[in-house]
């Protein structure tokens, strides 16, 4: 389970402070999908950075009981300089998973063959996504974190997440933004919605339409 | 007691490993400017002793010089590039903070230990040099150059910390960072004794860490032939009260980091 109260996140821009998150709270349990809704500059991303622990909050707790992926986004987690299989490396001793298996699943899962060699800086939006999640669903966390880049992955890619992560690892705890309303129906059970750093509405996506016009209002 | 042994084996996994990728990136992929690192000290020792004999100085002069820049200039060196690796982890290796048990400290303690490490190799190989080459002797007492060695370090760790997190609170001192180590020069008595100097100038320069490390390495190498001064406990001190201020900063600046 993780547990998120009260959350509140502050940046400072030229001169003024900007809330991004202005007191959320939200619990995600064991096997639970929920999908983040939202326009842009909502603080949907805010909130996935900061239930991965990457950025801090200034007020508010989170309690993590169960391994949270990092974020699944379009920055981060690699190093830009390093090759995929340096980074894939870098992971593997820090999160004490045997280079060799992670390896042998992340070329199979990205199929992206000798480019694996070439530094991330020189990475496809499409092909970093790829690599994120190869190396995520091999070292195998309770819940993973993904924010947006499903919808930069090709078909192929997609298939494959949806075998690998949406099927086989049905039992994981998801936390999901997407402005794709096709992509949150098929995994997510739990639809909330972010306005203005609050979360202002909660939906069971599968029995209750109404959160489609929000994300149509997009 | 258990999970705190858990968490330091979990830092110290990180901190090998971003050791290891930072030996990578720092003598893979830029062999000149580790070579830079060795001959940058050697091209100044010979500016300054060539300096020294064009003036008409006596040559012996030439010796205490090398003297000099081994024991303040290359630290001084190790000041300047640890203290840039720290500051510009903040753009190279910020992807990694998004892995939860990378700390920011690990990242700037991960560079900044290559560079030590780094420098210590070039000091050993200079002084190596220097030596065959009879151009000076085996110091007095290693004891001493140890100690000096060891302040020198602990300073720069707390002075590194201290940069990398004050840039998050002012971006400003990222700019400043090479003007204020320029003037550090004169801290670490790069390029004289402290018993050249009148007894209020010394009095000030002996409130600098370095001022201090430099004279116990030049005691540690001329023993008793020389005059030199430090004081230990102020040093031990100085260091004890920067460290405590420099990690604070760190560790407020994490809550600032946005990436």
């Amino acid at each position: 389970m993780i547990e998120i109260i009260d959350l509140v996140k502050e940046y400072k821009t030229a001169g003024a402070r900007i809330r991004a998150l202005d007191g959320i709270s939200l619990t995600v349990e064991r096997g639970e999908h929920i999908g983040v809704l939202g326009r842009n500059g909502s603080g949907k991303s805010t909130l996935i950075r900061i239930v991965g622990g990457v950025e801090l909050p200034t007020r508010g707790k989170i309690t993590r009981k169960m391994s949270v992926s990092w974020p699944l986004a379009f920055r981060g987690g690699f190093h830009p300089n390093l090759s995929g299989y340096d980074n894939l490396r870098f992971l593997s001793r820090i999160y004490e998973r045997p280079f060799d298996e992670m390896c042998a699943y992340v070329e199979d899962f990205t199929e992206l063959g000798r480019r694996l060699e070439d530094p991330l800086h020189t990475y496809s939006s499409g092909m970093r996504a790829k690599l994120s999640f190869g190396a995520s669903l091999a070292i195998e966390f309770d819940c993973y974190l993904i924010d947006e880049v499903l919808a930069v992955g090709d078909q192929r890619f997609r298939k494959k997440c949806r075998v690998e992560l949406f099927e086989k690892r049905r039992d994981r705890a998801l936390l999901m933004v997407s402005h794709q309303p096709a992509t949150i129906q098929q995994t997510c059970e739990i639809g909330i919605l972010i306005k203005d750093g609050r979360c202002v509405d909660t939906f069971d996506i599968k029995a209750d339409r109404s959160w489609q016009k929000y994300a149509k209002a997009e | 007691m258990g999970s705190f042994a858990a968490a330091l084996r979990v830092q110290f996994r990180v901190i090998s490993a971003i050791l290891l990728r930072e030996i990578g990136s720092r003598h893979g992929g830029d062999a000149v400017g580790t070579f830079w690192l060795l001959l940058e000290p050697v091209v100044i020792t010979l500016i300054v002793i060539g300096i020294h004999q064009a003036s008409g100085a006596p040559a012996v002069q030439s010796i205490p010089v090398i003297v000099f820049l081994l024991t303040g200039y290359v630290p001084h060196l190790m000041f300047r590039h640890a203290g840039l690796a720290g500051i510009s982890a903040l753009n190279a290796n910020s992807g990694l903070l998004y892995h939860r048990q990378v700390h920011f400290a690990d990242l700037v303690f991960g560079r900044l230990l290559v560079e030590i490490v780094t420098v210590l190799i070039a000091f050993t190989a200079i002084y190596f040099g220097f030596y065959v080459t009879g151009m000076i002797a085996l110091p007095h007492s290693l004891g001493y150059i140890y100690l000096g060695w060891f302040y020198h370090i602990w300073f720069i760790i707390t002075m590194c910390f201290f940069f990398t997190g004050g840039c998050l609170f002012w971006p400003i001192l990222r700019r400043l960072f090479q003007p204020l180590a320029l003037i550090m020069l004169l801290p670490y008595a790069a390029f004289f004794m402290l018993s050249w100097m009148s007894p209020e100038v010394r009095y000030y320069l002996l409130f600098f860490p370095p001022a201090n490390a430099a004279e116990i390495m030049r005691c540690g190498y001329f023993g008793d032939s020389a005059l030199t001064f430090f004081n230990i406990p102020y040093t031990s001190e100085a260091c004890l009260v920067l460290t405590f201020f420099s990690l604070l900063v760190m560790f407020r600046g994490r809550q600032r980091l946005e990436l």
